[in-house]
């Protein structure tokens, strides 16, 4: 499966978190977007992380309030 | 859909296709018992000359023509409770006979042992013969048979059927790790005998209640207890789909989903 996020259209990566926690899979994960020395990051960002393991359910599309994430099927899936 | 839907179904799931349980496929087995008894030990040691292999460059090799003995002769599916007894208003006779795996590695005594079932005529041989056949059978009708099946779906047992010559279907088994060989064979030496289910188990986390039923129910390794989040995972590559957990929860936070529904899981039986 391929699994794409949008964060123009994420409403708040650690306001929200529907996505991290709905998915079956446990494929996303919340990364700081700039990763400044001795500063707490105030922007973070939804990444696919474990893609392969994505079943396809669409519960994340779903759910996603901003619509910002797309899931579609590609030919290499997981064992 | 699986592979022996796509080749036995009929455009209905493969279990379901009446064709598969007809008279005219019971193949003739060896005449003797002795010489069955032979057959069955020699399955026993081409498997386990194999398992040594394992990790050897040979091993793909081996591999390759085991599963293809086993899905041309003798292999099973899991099936969920329902379709179960779905089953049993298709098959008769219906016939409940001693396990041979939990003989074999557990030397369970008979009294204790009536937990598999032969389909269709081949039984009448086991009635005849109760000493060669380990305690004989008993024929149940389908009512009974449906009760036998729940209770032993509340001892937390997997439901399976099993072909006897591909397609024709002559046995439900209700199987455990790690007596069953099927499932041994299947999840610790990548041997494909025991095919995943045509369903998948989904789960709710807004419903449950975190009794812990469910963990003690898989016989898979499918199941975990996320600790800081106080509530089961199920990993649904490892789900077998037997729905086991599902006739456990209390508060409805599994259920049984098509396989077929999920793009990843389709292929993955």
């Amino acid at each position: 499966m391929k699994v794409s996020v949008d964060m123009s259209k994420c409403v708040g990566a650690m306001k929200c978190a529907k996505c991290l926690n709905i998915c079956p899979a446990t494929v996303f994960a919340m990364y700081p977007k700039e990763v400044k020395m001795f500063e707490p990051s105030k922007e973070w960002e939804i990444i696919p992380d474990l893609e392969p393991l994505c079943i396809g359910c669409m519960k994340c599309v779903n759910i996603c309030p901003g619509k910002a994430i797309i899931v579609l099927e590609s030919e290499v899936e997981a064992k | 859909m699986c592979q022996w839907c796509i080749q036995h179904g009929e455009g209905k799931k493969w279990y379901l296709n009446i064709k598969n349980y007809a008279r005219k496929m019971y193949k003739p087995r060896p005449t003797t018992p002795e010489a069955e008894a032979d057959l069955a030990r020699l399955m026993a040691e081409t498997v386990r000359n194999a398992i040594m292999k394992r990790g050897s460059p040979e091993w793909s090799q081996y591999k390759s023509q085991i599963e293809k003995l086993s899905h041309s002769v003798h292999f099973g599916q899991v099936v969920p409770l329902e379709d179960m007894k779905l089953i049993m208003d298709i098959a008769w006779p219906l016939a409940i006979m001693t396990c041979a795996c939990r003989r074999s590695v557990r030397g369970l005594e008979n009294e204790k042992n009536y937990l598999c079932m032969g389909l269709g005529v081949g039984m009448y041989r086991w009635e005849k013969f109760p000493d060669t056949y380990f305690g004989g059978v008993e024929f149940v009708d389908q009512n009974d048979a449906k009760k036998w099946l729940e209770e032993l779906d509340k001892r937390g047992l997997v439901h399976t059927i099993w072909v006897f010559g591909t397609p024709y279907i002559g046995g439900v088994c209700n199987c455990e790790y790690p007596v069953c060989l099927g499932i041994r064979n299947t999840l610790d030496f990548d041997l494909k005998f025991l095919f995943k289910s045509e369903y998948v188990a989904v789960f709710e986390p807004e419903k449950c209640k975190g009794c812990k039923t469910c963990l003690s129910r898989c016989q898979f390794r499918a199941i975990n207890w996320e600790v800081s989040e106080e509530r089961p995972y199920i990993n649904m590559y490892n789900c077998f789909g037997c729905g086991l957990c599902v006739t456990a929860c209390k508060n409805g936070a599994i259920h049984l989903e098509e396989r077929t529904k999920f793009p990843a899981l389709r292929n993955n039986w």
